[in-house]
């Protein structure tokens, strides 16, 4: 396959070239209601190509692997490259070139995905549903899905690279009923590595059973009344506004869209204890479900550190946007699958962690909240969010008191990191079993240290 | 590639069933091939030229009560024998689960028709350069005032073959063209930023497209919440637009009516067929074969025919939707889906509406507006109901504020929270006016005693 795209690509009429062909098989098992509702397993293969013609980009895709073919849609990439460089107000000036991958890369795993039976995967998912069930539980439902990549990229520039991934996830959530109202607890892992790296921390057993007494715990408590309040937040919840609230912002082609993070750079925009980073590879990212070698330009990863101390010092990159701004690319450019065009994405964000016990933390916490459990939420381009979390415990003197369910969390992200005064020293990712969004999926990680900070809690309004 | 034809795909689903049939196995394979230009929009200009072409096949084995399933997007024969043999593998390892496991019964031929309107055949020489000045029609209508910022938007048009065969001896096929096209951004004047905000269309038909409108729409969506500024709390009404209905109240009704999340214990309307479940003014009817609907398709993801169907009328919960395996396990037997077997060829068939149809109300917007002495109109919220229990709060997006009948100014800074089922009960009023949301068509409504919260 190597041999026909490096022939395809010496055919480019082109300023720039890229190929990228990408065999991907998916395997899939999901169980509700004690029964499992599918296990499948889905294959695809093809070839995505894209070109920069005279200042504008083009690209096309086909799921043939004949050589023919892959030069037509070279062609059609180019045709559609002309056509938009032709309406262009403003052409691509230049891509920047950073440190480009050659050589093979393979995800490390223990346990390797395919050597692990359909029957083992359908019955984790069966026990853990069946396990996640007792009484005061109205209804179960697990599931667990691997991603495995085979990817050959080669660009004009001197690309050549093979990665081999191997993303595997499992979830698990019970749904109590108290009362005639449904709450729901919720476990879930998303990893880069095998069965091993997926089940390393947590078994499929005891994210059952937390699961279970999650839901049953919530399905007792009251809805949290709203309001301004001092909180600590989980690593969840702090994984989910360094990717939602403040990633975003600070991916370049947002803040080309003039989102918040637009002309930061150099000044404080969060407490001098906070440094976020998004990292592709390194010591923290390790396993996480967001790591990669190599980005779909083919810029080798790295750790890329958006705020320092609390100063912002820059911007997650592609190519085309790290030349605009007169940095290397960062690796941040990802495509989900070989139809995909390769945008600006996150990878693991995170906020490092601090020295603090969480006994220090809620020591000082007068009256105030322990946030547990990201939920589901949005935020926007201005860094305002809004989150659903899981559980909000009372801290009162200092001490976790009383359950409450309901609750969110909503503020502009920049405020809540401004008024971070302690970090907690116990790093976690949580964010390993979900997507991120952006026109196309992309598997992504978050996490951090937990944080005490401000934040306005909606509640039902009394 | 060579463009694939009709026939060509259905061959390819009937060798994949003749391939797999043995004693003891049914199977069923859905196919599809699709072509597609899309033109993108980004930060107010053309951004990329994508073109696409696609196919895959799906394929559902079930065996003694157990199901497994498998895809592949490549239809050589090789590749079409392998997946087979993965879905028959994976039936074999999955403990059986039950009768609801099988193909659905063969309908009847008279119960299928062919739907008007879903294929133009213009589409085949539409070219990347026409999907080009539709979409720089929609950049210039939308900026024609500098303050209007554009982030993004595409235009989309493409073609698509569906066809399915089964052991039951069912085979079938249809094409249809689809246009569609969005565009997302706010407006900018000094400091001042308006809330963030879309417009989308589609249509099946090329006479239809009608870009610029749709720009100028947008335009004046993001315009008119300039100089937004907060307001006190309050416990008034809201008048939330087509989009902003959807959104909350309709999109968690049709996951509630959903027979899959019924009888999986996710759904607060299990047991409430004809009971009342929102106010008399809401009437939802599903009905897949409205002659160039979006949510149109002479058959389903399982190849079965759709019709109209009563989902809410007056208020009362009517019907339920279903597959084939859920009507068997909701006891209406494997001939018992209501046509509603959704999702592409990668995935096992879920359970999803096709058009749906909100009932128009008796008073317009404007006689709406004036009626409200307290209250807001809300576009959109940031955040979605949970529809396990009901409950949702979020930042209003793009909101407007009412005061004794007159819209007085855009707002910022103000959450919603409530309940859907609260909400639903308090539908005080519906418009005369519609608006098309793809396949939904919607009115304005007009919600009760709904608690706006200053941040």
């Amino acid at each position: 396959m190597l041999d026909t795209l490096k022939k395809a690509m010496e055919e480019a009429k082109a300023d720039y070239a890229e190929l990228r062909f990408q065999e991907r098989d998916v395997t899939a098992v999901s169980v509700s209601g004690g029964e499992v509702d599918q296990a499948s397993s889905s294959s695809s293969r093809g070839t995505g190509i894209r070109v920069l013609y005279r200042g504008a980009w083009g690209f096309g895709s086909t799921n043939s692997t004949k050589y023919e073919d892959i030069l037509e849609t070279l062609r059609r990439a180019e045709v559609s490259a002309k056509v938009a460089s032709e309406n262009r107000k403003e052409l691509v000036k230049g891509i920047a070139e950073g440190r480009m991958a050659r050589g093979l890369f393979t995800a490390n795993v223990t346990g390797n995905l395919r050597n692990i039976s359909i029957e083992t995967k359908i019955e984790t998912v069966l026990d853990a549903a069946n396990r996640a069930n007792s009484d005061g539980i109205a209804t179960t439902r697990s599931l667990y899905r691997e991603i495995l990549d085979h990817k050959i990229l080669v660009s004009s520039i001197g690309v050549e690279a093979e990665i081999y991934d191997s993303k595997p996830e499992f979830m698990v959530s019970a749904i109590a009923k108290e009362s005639g109202v449904l709450v729901s607890g919720r476990e879930s892992i998303g990893v880069t590595g095998g069965w091993g790296e997926l089940f390393k921390v947590h078994s499929p057993e005891d994210m059952a059973d937390s699961a279970r007494e999650k839901a049953i715990r919530l399905s007792r408590a009251k809805v949290v009344k709203g309001g301004k309040s001092p909180v600590i937040l989980d690593q969840g919840l702090v994984g989910l506004i360094s990717h939602e609230a403040i990633g975003h912002t600070t991916e370049a082609d947002f803040v080309l869209s003039g989102s918040a993070a637009a002309g930061m750079v150099g000044k404080q925009v969060a407490s001098p204890l906070v440094t976020l980073a998004d990292s592709g590879v390194s010591a923290i990212a390790g396993t996480a479900a967001g790591s990669i070698p190599v980005d779909d330009e083919g810029t080798l990863t790295q750790e890329t550190v958006i705020i320092e101390n609390g100063i912002m010092k820059g911007y997650m990159h592609n190519r085309e946007t790290a030349h605009i701004f007169g940095v290397e690319p960062t690796g941040n450019a990802r495509a989900y699958e070989y139809t995909d065009e390769p945008i600006i994405r996150m990878r693991n964000t995170f906020i490092l962690p601090g020295d603090m016990t969480m006994e220090e933390m809620l020591e000082d916490v007068k009256d105030g909240y322990l946030l547990k459990g990201a939920g589901s939420g949005q935020a926007d381009a201005n860094a305002e969010f809004m989150f659903d979390v899981q559980e909000a415990y009372k801290i009162t003197n200092g001490e976790i008191k009383e359950l409450f369910r309901g609750a969110s969390i909503s503020g502009n992200a920049f405020e809540v990191l401004k008024a971070v005064d302690a970090i907690g020293r116990d790093f976690a990712y949580d964010m390993g079993a979900g997507y991120c969004g952006k026109g196309q999926p992309a598997k992504v990680d978050g996490g951090g240290g937990p944080i005490r900070t401000i934040v306005t809690i909606g509640g039902v309004h009394q | 590639m060579k463009h694939m034809t009709e026939q060509e795909i259905l061959d390819a689903c009937e060798f994949a069933v003749d391939y797999g049939s043995k004693s003891g196995i049914e199977i069923e394979a859905y196919g599809v091939f699709s072509t597609e230009n899309t033109v993108s929009l980004e930060r107010n200009d053309i951004a990329t030229g994508v073109s696409m072409e696609y196919s895959g096949l799906g394929i559902r084995v079930f065996k003694s009560g157990s199901m497994g399933f498998s895809s592949v997007n490549s239809l050589e024969k090789d590749s079409i024998k392998k997946s087979v043999e993965k879905a028959v593998k994976i039936a074999s390892a999955s403990p059986p689960s039950g009768e609801h496991n099988r193909l659905p019964e063969r309908p009847e031929e008279s119960k299928y028709r062919r739907i008007n309107g879903l294929y133009d055949p213009s589409i085949e020489e539409f070219e990347m350069k026409d999907a080009l000045v539709r979409a720089i029609g929609m950049l210039k209508a939308a900026r024609q005032d500098s303050r209007v910022m554009v982030d993004s938007g595409s235009f989309e048009s493409g073609w698509m073959v569906r066809a399915i065969a089964n052991s039951t001896g069912l085979s079938l096929s249809e094409k249809s063209s689809s246009l569609s096209y969005f565009i997302m951004g706010m407006a900018r004047e000094g400091d001042d930023v308006s809330s963030f905000n879309y417009r989308y269309k589609g249509t099946h038909m090329l006479s239809e497209v009608d870009t610029e409108k749709t720009g100028k729409e947008f335009a004046d969506l993001v315009l008119k919440t300039l100089g937004a500024r907060k307001t006190e709390s309050f416990k008034g009404q809201v008048i939330m637009t087509p989009d902003a209905f959807v959104d909350l109240l309709v999109s968690p009704v049709m996951y509630l009516t959903s027979a899959e999340n019924v009888q999986k214990g996710r759904s607060a309307f299990a047991e409430k067929i004809d009971k009342t479940v929102a106010a008399e003014k809401l009437t939802i009817t599903d009905d897949g074969t409205i002659d160039g609907g979006l949510g149109s398709s002479m058959f389903d993801r399982e190849g079965n025919p759709h019709a109209a169907m009563s989902v809410v009328e007056n208020g009362v919960l009517k019907s339920y939707l279903h597959n084939t395996r859920t009507a068997i396990r909701g006891g209406l037997g494997p001939a018992g889906s209501t046509g509603h077997g959704s999702g592409g060829f990668s995935g096992v068939p879920g359970v999803g509406s096709t058009n749906l149809d909100i009932a128009a109300g008796d008073i317009s917007l404007d006689e709406m507006i004036s009626g409200v002495k307290k209250g807001i109109i809300l576009t959109r919220i940031s955040g979605y109901p949970d529809p396990i229990s009901g409950h949702y709060s979020g930042t209003v997006k793009g909101g407007m504020l009412i005061e004794d009948g007159e819209i007085v100014r855009p707002i910022t800074g103000t959450m919603i929270s409530g309940n859907i089922f609260e909400n639903l009960r308090d539908i005080k009023a519906v418009s005369r006016e519609r608006e098309e949301l793809f396949s939904v068509l919607a009115p304005y409504v007009l919600v009760d005693d709904v608690s706006i919260i200053s941040e």
